[in-house]
């Protein structure tokens, strides 16, 4: 197993992350590492075994559906790099 | 080749708004219409160290619209991250389910428009014997939860686009149908099912125009009697059930069009434009999707074993088509009207409870003329006040055991039809007076005295004897002469069924004496 450039380029797109070209070197080197490393479970036949989506051995946790309003506009506006005390402002996102 | 040598073929992936009062992932409100804004959270927002936590209601009604749906539900089902980038999607990933949804395999049936047009669309032919027409069935391939997102406006005047998180974690189901679905009426009508079928559970409001329910269509078309798909296509901008049925309308002839002259049809989204009434290429690029879906960390699985499943399935409601199909077996309605009453929940109740209450007061008799009476004024008189004022039948001034009285005394023919009419009106503006009282008052009741209503018309066929020799000589249009002196020298409203036929006994024993 080995990943590429053009693979790290392609996944650094997606999350949109700029690297450098030492960046992107460096970032190859250790997902292959990590791939690598991860490739070992391949030496076992996990055939049968079903995925495992959490570490804990817990299933259904929930809560009773009750409203709490727990911050209110001015709060949720006072972090946002932009916005009209009512709207976040961004990006105009089309043309 | 004709239009007709065509088949279309549609699927529809509708998302339907589920009912609870929070979010599916945190404690801020889910009302339709506050503020921008003023209805978010820290989980909502997607702030950094924030932990969702499942809202369990929504859950349960997913299960239940699963159940209710013929669906198989997943033992086991658990979240998984969709990412994407948009500014109305805070955290960069929309919680969803991949490959293990909630529920799967359903199918919903509508009214079979025309025989099966290809080999592939022969299952699941299931006649109802109360509805004449064959059913089909429209298969789900999948009923998954989700969050919702937020609202972006974009203002003219503004370099900057607006976003409002109210909506953003509001509980939503994805439908998935199979491409089963073959002409625009099918899916309007597929729509409608499920639409009525998520009021009944009442785990939405199903209402298209405030987004309660959405719907995307694939559509194709292929030479009929092919059984391969043609490239398909997209619509997206569906904003109510007409706009479905026209904008697949619209597509599948401009597919056909294509086709006819040769030209291939690209797969690509397109947005219904409902005022120019044609599809529109959608203007962002088209970039391939990757979503990197991942089971989310944050959540839990979600597991459903047989006695959670018992409780969902004792919760359901008797669902339109069994409601139905009893109103025509069990009360003996005619096969029209129980789907009329049946189209609501809420109406559907009414009837039944307004039918108890006239049981309560007949003790017995003709209980189908009595349902026929009482579904008669629900069918003429409630639905068009309800349609007219645009009010729920839950907040109607005649209640069900108002409307009793009134059924009660029409069926004791103690007020003609039209005078029940005005009783009803009557009852609509004057609520704290029962029918019977409304009718005296107003003079409304008529008299069925056999005595009192012959003594007049004896005394009419007395007093006009030259009329009666002319009707007697043949001019039967003068009965009618007779009827209206009766009514008018009666002190009251004497029934007109025994008055016209006291009529005939005298005036025919005239004849006999002559």
């Amino acid at each position: 197993m080995s990943v590429t450039r053009e693979e790290v380029r392609r996944i650094a797109d997606l999350a949109r992350l700029h690297f450098s070209d030492d960046e992107e070197e460096q970032m190859t080197d250790e997902l292959d590492d990590i791939v690598s490393y991860v490739d070992k479970l391949n030496e076992l036949d996990t055939s049968g075994v079903p995925p495992m989506s959490h570490v804990l051995d817990v299933t259904d946790v929930d809560r009773p559906d009750e409203v709490e309003a727990r911050i209110d506009r001015e709060q949720a506006l006072e972090n946002a790099p932009d916005a009209d005390g009512s709207y976040f402002r961004v990006p105009r996102v089309i043309e | 080749m004709p239009y007709d040598a065509y088949e279309p073929v549609i699927g529809l992936e509708v998302h339907v708004q589920l009912d609870t009062e929070s979010k599916i992932f945190s404690p801020d409100s889910t009302a339709f219409g506050a503020d921008p804004n003023a209805q978010v959270d820290p989980v909502s927002l997607g702030h950094p160290g924030t932990l969702p936590v499942l809202n369990g209601r929504a859950v349960h009604h997913a299960l239940r619209l699963g159940v209710a749906t013929h669906a198989k539900i997943s033992r086991r089902s658990v979240f998984a991250r969709k990412h994407y980038f948009y500014p109305d999607l805070p955290k960069g990933y929309q919680i969803s389910q991949y490959d293990t949804p909630i529920c799967y395999d359903g199918y919903v049936e509508i009214e079979r428009e025309d025989a099966p047009s290809s080999p592939d669309e022969e299952a699941g032919d299931d006649a109802d014997p109360t509805r004449g027409a064959s059913l089909k069935r429209v298969g789900l391939t999948r009923i998954h939860l989700e969050e919702d997102a937020g609202k972006s406006i974009h203002p003219e005047a503004d370099a900057a686009s607006l976003i409002d998180y109210n909506r953003c974690g509001v509980p939503l189901v994805e439908i998935v149908t199979e491409p089963d679905l073959r002409s625009p009426h099918e899916a309007y009508q597929f729509l409608e099912k499920l639409r009525q079928i998520v009021r009944y559970l009442q785990v939405s409001d199903g209402n298209m125009e405030e987004g309660s329910l959405r719907c995307d269509a694939n559509v194709s078309v292929r030479p009929r009697g092919h059984s391969d798909f043609g490239t398909r296509t997209e619509l997206k901008n569906l904003n109510s059930m007409r706009h479905v049925e026209d904008a697949l309308a619209y597509e599948i002839t401009r597919q056909i069009a294509a086709r006819e002259r040769g030209a291939s049809v690209s797969q690509q989204t397109l947005l219904w434009d409902p005022d120019a009434g044609v599809t529109r290429p959608m203007r962002t690029k088209e970039e391939a999707h990757d979503y990197r879906y991942f089971p989310d960390p944050d959540l839990v699985p979600i597991t459903v074993d047989e006695d959670r499943l018992d409780a969902v399935r004792a919760s359901l409601p008797e669902m339109p088509d069994a409601r139905r199909r009893r109103f025509i077996e069990d009360v003996g309605l005619p096969p029209y009207d129980a789907g009329v009453l049946t189209e609501e929940r809420e109406v559907a109740d009414y009837f039944e409870e307004t039918l108890q209450q006239v049981f309560k007061r007949t003790k017995g008799g003709d209980t189908q003329a009595q349902a026929k009476a009482v579904s008669n004024h629900i069918m003429t008189d409630v639905l068009r006040v309800l349609n007219e004022d645009d009010r729920s039948v839950d907040d109607l001034p005649v209640t069900p055991e108002r409307l009793a009285q009134l059924v009660y005394l029409r069926l004791q023919d103690r007020v003609s039809s039209s005078a029940g009419q005005e009783v009803f009106e009557r009852m609509m503006e004057e609520p704290e007076k029962s029918a019977g009282k409304i009718a005296d008052e107003y003079d409304l009741i008529q008299v069925s005295d056999r005595d009192a209503i012959e003594s007049v018309v004896a005394s009419v066929v007395d007093e006009n004897e030259e009329k009666v020799r002319t009707y007697l000589d043949g001019k039967e249009g003068l009965l009618g002469f007779f009827i209206g002196q009766v009514m008018q020298r009666f002190d009251g409203s004497p029934n007109p069924k025994l008055v016209r036929e006291l009529l005939n006994e005298h005036l025919e024993r005239r004849r006999a004496e002559a």
